[in-house]
């Protein structure tokens, strides 16, 4: 791939993390060796032949839970990431192109949207609305829209007022030229740096929310469930909430590299200011 | 306090008679893979002015910075020794250094907004100044109240409660040097202390400089690229190139008669405001940086004087009569050398008297302004720019000059469309021209093309030179991509710029080559009238002449229009036809070129002539002969 040959190893090794995750929650289900939701034996028990990461709280098989359990709130943490940062790239750089009127009132809706917290805001969303995964995603997507477009609009102010987007206005390019060709990439560098920590602040609300008892119901599998239920047996079997954390972790680490060297593509070459 | 080592050196050596001597001083970066300076030497006398001249990137703010034992982060003096009236300041230890820092040696930065405390009100500043270095001062309040006055500044208690935003730059630069003067320091080092100010700003407090030298007795050093300041302030003078001295001596010597090619070179290249204008000539290829010194002579690569030992070896330091030091191997064969100055010829330059070319451009009665939102609905226009008219003929090259604030950047940006006038009408090949260049039409914007002052934000650092020149061909003119790639190549190829450039981005260009690459862009629109606003003035010398030849070559080659914005009046003699003179948003005057050199009427335009710290007549490459 000419993308990847670009990019440094630890990109590379970043990519390739994040990639090893979203298989496993979204294929995990066809290995899973038992059914998720069967009761096998006792609760907490220690690994033993068949059940190599030994049992859950209610007697059933770890390693099938886990296998199952990353398929939605992965997948709605991302999409909620997604579908909200892209609307508040595009409205970030639109406020900033068209400044005046457009701009205040699109700030104001974004301080509004701000002021309240995140986990109450989705919680009336999905109050109102029930928890399915759609709904979830939407809610999701109002959270981390009004903070990315702030980010994004502080972002763009500064190439906005510079003298090259005054020639392309002179030149008479269209505004979605402007926007995108000419603003948008002196907001990327904060833009990827937010993406690092906001992708796991949304898997966390999600699994906050599941916590709650809306988001993803139990019996339903999940590995923010699993960790909350398998919390108090710690010390009884620690593998039961191993996959769940060192994925988790994983996918963290790997989505911070691979953001991390989208941004170190170019670099100046030696500048020390000598004069 | 001072090591033994260090007070035998200072002992033996007869330093009495100078009050600063450098010894061969090298600075390097931490890693010691380049270096910056080397072996530079020179000494100064008590009250002596030195000057230091080179372009950007010839190490002479790192020599300003190592007199008083400082290196800029990332780089270190490895070698060499500073003699402060007999004590080596590079051996001193930190605290020792310290006092003798602003005590016996101060420093006044290049941009006086940066270098003072914005939060601390100016009288606070010096007060703290005084406190620090001269706490047994009996009259603290008197001293702050001179030195304000020797600066010519206000010394009333209501001036020192003001913060530094509510001065002007002039203002601030000179609380910078009253800062420096404070604890009477025996030596002041100056960097670049009058640039980015206006020429009658930069003339008065050229004087307040010169006339407190003499008061005190303090020696100054003066960093500066400005060869007409310097000229006008200092009695000794060293160039700086590649991090090395080339040549030094007295300044009336130096510059009438200099001996190393690259000061001709820069003499050559000062655009200056004589009677006869004549062409500045640029040095060829670019600055050397620190990174790829060539391993000869730093200046062999643009030299036509080179000879094979130039390439090999570092020239040693001549000396020649009257205490000249000059680093050269051809010394002879450069001073038997006669420049070939071409006065500007009048017919190809300035419109004939007859004025029967067709008039291009027509600016009627423009009124231009900001809003200012005070008051609640009474949102009342400050116009800037106050019905202004002038012409442009097809083919001629009209500067407007002014002071920062006579609104004529906000004048070209009415032109280009960027701005809306409040009143008054723009023709353009006789046809009304939109306000707003959105409402223009296609063809209208391709006809009138702008290149902005500052290359730096001018060009999208995250778009590679290619895509930058490429996207006006794409979006005026259908071509298949062969035709484009060509027109792109015949692009570089009349500013001057090379193939692989294309590749870049702005980051890794020096300045002469981002504003080129500027150029290029507006010229790839083929427009009929170009909008220059200030482009050479964050330029080098030698660099700016580059771009003033590709200007004028652009106008006779190609016929193209120009209304070109500048400051300086030196550079609006070489390349100018006419020029209209702006003052507080209003035309004082507007002549062609030579009669406004020659004969200005309007007492302003006098006043900014005669502010221009110019060469001397006497100075080479001297007049032009018709």
């Amino acid at each position: 791939m000419n993308f990847l040959s670009k990019t440094s190893i630890s990109t590379r090794v970043g990519i390739t993390m994040v990639l090893f995750i979203l298989s496993v929650s979204i294929f995990g289900s066809f290995f899973a060796p038992y059914d998720p939701d069967e009761f096998i034996g006792e609760a907490f028990a220690v690994p033993y032949e068949g059940f190599p990461f030994g049992l859950d709280s209610y007697g059933r098989d770890s390693l099938s839970r886990f296998l199952v359990g990353g398929r939605y709130a992965l997948m709605i943490s991302i999409l909620g990431y997604l579908f909200g940062a892209m609307m508040g790239l595009f409205l970030g750089l639109f406020s900033v192109y068209s400044r005046g009127k457009i701009d205040s009132t699109l700030t104001w809706f974004s301080e509004v949207l701000i002021g309240f917290p995140s986990l109450v805001l989705m919680l009336l969303l999905v109050a109102a609305l029930g928890p399915s995964f759609w709904v979830l995603v939407l809610a999701l997507s109002t959270v981390n829209l009004p903070r990315v477009f702030r980010l994004v609009r502080s972002a763009a102010q500064v190439a906005r007022e510079s003298s090259y987007v005054e020639v392309a206005e002179s030149r008479g390019e269209g505004k979605l030229f402007i926007m995108f060709r000419e603003i948008r990439p002196s907001v990327m560098p904060p833009f990827l740096v937010d993406a690092g920590v906001r992708i796991p602040a949304s898997i966390l609300l999600v699994a906050s929310l599941s916590f709650l008892g809306l988001g993803i119901q139990p019996p339903a599998s999940d590995w923010g469930l699993i960790i909350s239920e398998n919390r108090m047996a710690l010390t009884i079997n620690p593998l039961s909430i191993a996959l769940p954390v060192l994925s988790l972790a994983i996918l963290m680490i790997g989505i911070n590299l691979a953001l991390d060297g989208l941004q170190e593509k170019r670099k100046d070459p030696i500048k020390l200011g000598i004069e | 306090m001072i090591t033994s080592n260090g007070n035998e050196i200072s002992d033996k050596l007869p330093k009495d008679s100078n009050l600063l001597t450098v010894e061969k001083i090298q600075v390097q970066d931490n890693n010691s893979q380049f270096t910056i300076i080397d072996d530079v030497s020179f000494d100064i006398q008590r009250g002596q002015t030195f000057g230091i001249v080179g372009e950007s990137g010839s190490g002479k703010t790192t020599v300003a910075m190592a007199l008083l034992g400082f290196s800029r982060e990332g780089t270190k003096i490895t070698s060499g020794s500073v003699y402060l009236e007999g004590e080596n300041l590079l051996l001193l230890p930190t605290n020792a250094l310290r006092s003798r820092r602003g005590n016996k040696i101060a420093y006044v930065p290049q941009d006086p907004s940066t270098g003072l405390n914005p939060n601390m009100r100016i009288g606070e500043s010096l007060r703290e100044m005084l406190a620090i270095h001269v706490p047994d001062e009996s009259n603290p309040k008197d001293r702050i109240a001179e030195v304000l006055e020797m600066t010519q500044l206000p010394s009333d208690l209501v001036f020192q409660r003001r913060y530094p935003f509510e001065l002007s730059g002039g203002q601030q630069q000179r609380i910078a040097i009253a800062l420096a003067l404070i604890c009477k320091p025996k030596i002041i080092v100056m960097d670049e202390p009058t640039t980015g100010l206006d020429v009658t700003t930069q003339s008065k407090l050229i004087l307040v400089i010169q006339k407190l030298i003499k008061e005190t007795n303090t020696a100054l050093v003066y960093v500066s690229h400005d060869l007409g300041v310097v000229r006008s302030i200092v009695d000794q003078v060293a160039v700086m190139y590649g991090g090395r001295i080339i040549e030094q001596g007295e300044v009336s010597d130096v510059f009438s008669n200099p001996a190393h090619p690259y000061t001709r070179g820069l003499l050559e290249a000062v655009p200056r405001a004589t009677s006869r204008a004549y062409r500045p000539k640029a040095i060829p290829g670019s600055a050397v940086e620190p990174w790829d010194l060539p391993p000869g002579c730093p200046f062999a690569p643009r030299c036509s004087f080179k000879s094979s030992e130039c390439d090999s070896k570092m020239p040693p330091v001549d000396l020649l009569s009257g205490n000249r030091k000059v680093r050269c191997f051809n010394l002879s064969e450069v001073s038997a050398h006669k420049p070939i100055l071409i006065a500007l010829d009048r017919n190809a330059l300035e419109e004939s008297d007859s004025g029967s070319k067709n008039i291009k451009l027509q600016v009627a009665e423009i009124s231009a302004g900001y809003k200012t939102s005070r008051g609640k609905k009474g949102s009342s226009q400050n116009d800037v720019v106050k019905a202004v008219s002038f012409n442009v003929s097809s083919g001629d090259c009209v500067a407007i000059v002014g002071e920062s604030g006579s609104g004529k950047t906000t004048m070209l940006r009415c032109i280009a469309g960027l701005h809306q006038p409040r009143n008054g009408v723009i023709r353009f090949d006789n046809k009304i021209v939109e306000n707003k260049s959105k409402s223009r039409s296609f063809e209208m914007r391709r006809r009138i093309q702008m290149v902005p002052q500052n290359p730096d934000s001018s060009l999208n650092p995250h778009t590679s030179v290619g895509d930058i020149i490429k996207r006006p061909i794409d979006l005026y003119f259908k071509l298949s991509p062969q035709q484009s790639t060509a027109k792109i190549e015949e692009l570089l190829d009349r500013v001057h710029l090379k193939n692989n450039i294309l590749q870049r981005y702005s980051s890794e260009l020096s300045g002469g080559e981002k504003q080129r690459v500027a150029i290029a862009r507006a010229l790839a629109a083929e427009p009929e009238l170009l909008l220059c606003d200030e482009v050479v003035s964050s330029l080098d010398v030698a660099v700016q002449a580059g771009i003033l030849e590709l200007l004028q070559e652009l106008r006779i080659k190609m016929g193209m229009t120009i209304v070109f914005v500048s400051h300086d009046l030196g550079v609006v003699r070489s390349i100018a036809s006419k020029v209209v003179v702006m003052k507080d948003g209003e035309v004082v005057e507007s002549d062609l070129t030579h009669r406004i050199f020659e004969s200005p009427q309007n007492p302003y335009t006098l006043d900014l002539l005669s502010a221009i710290p110019n060469l001397g007549k006497s100075d080479y490459p001297g007049e032009p002969q018709t």
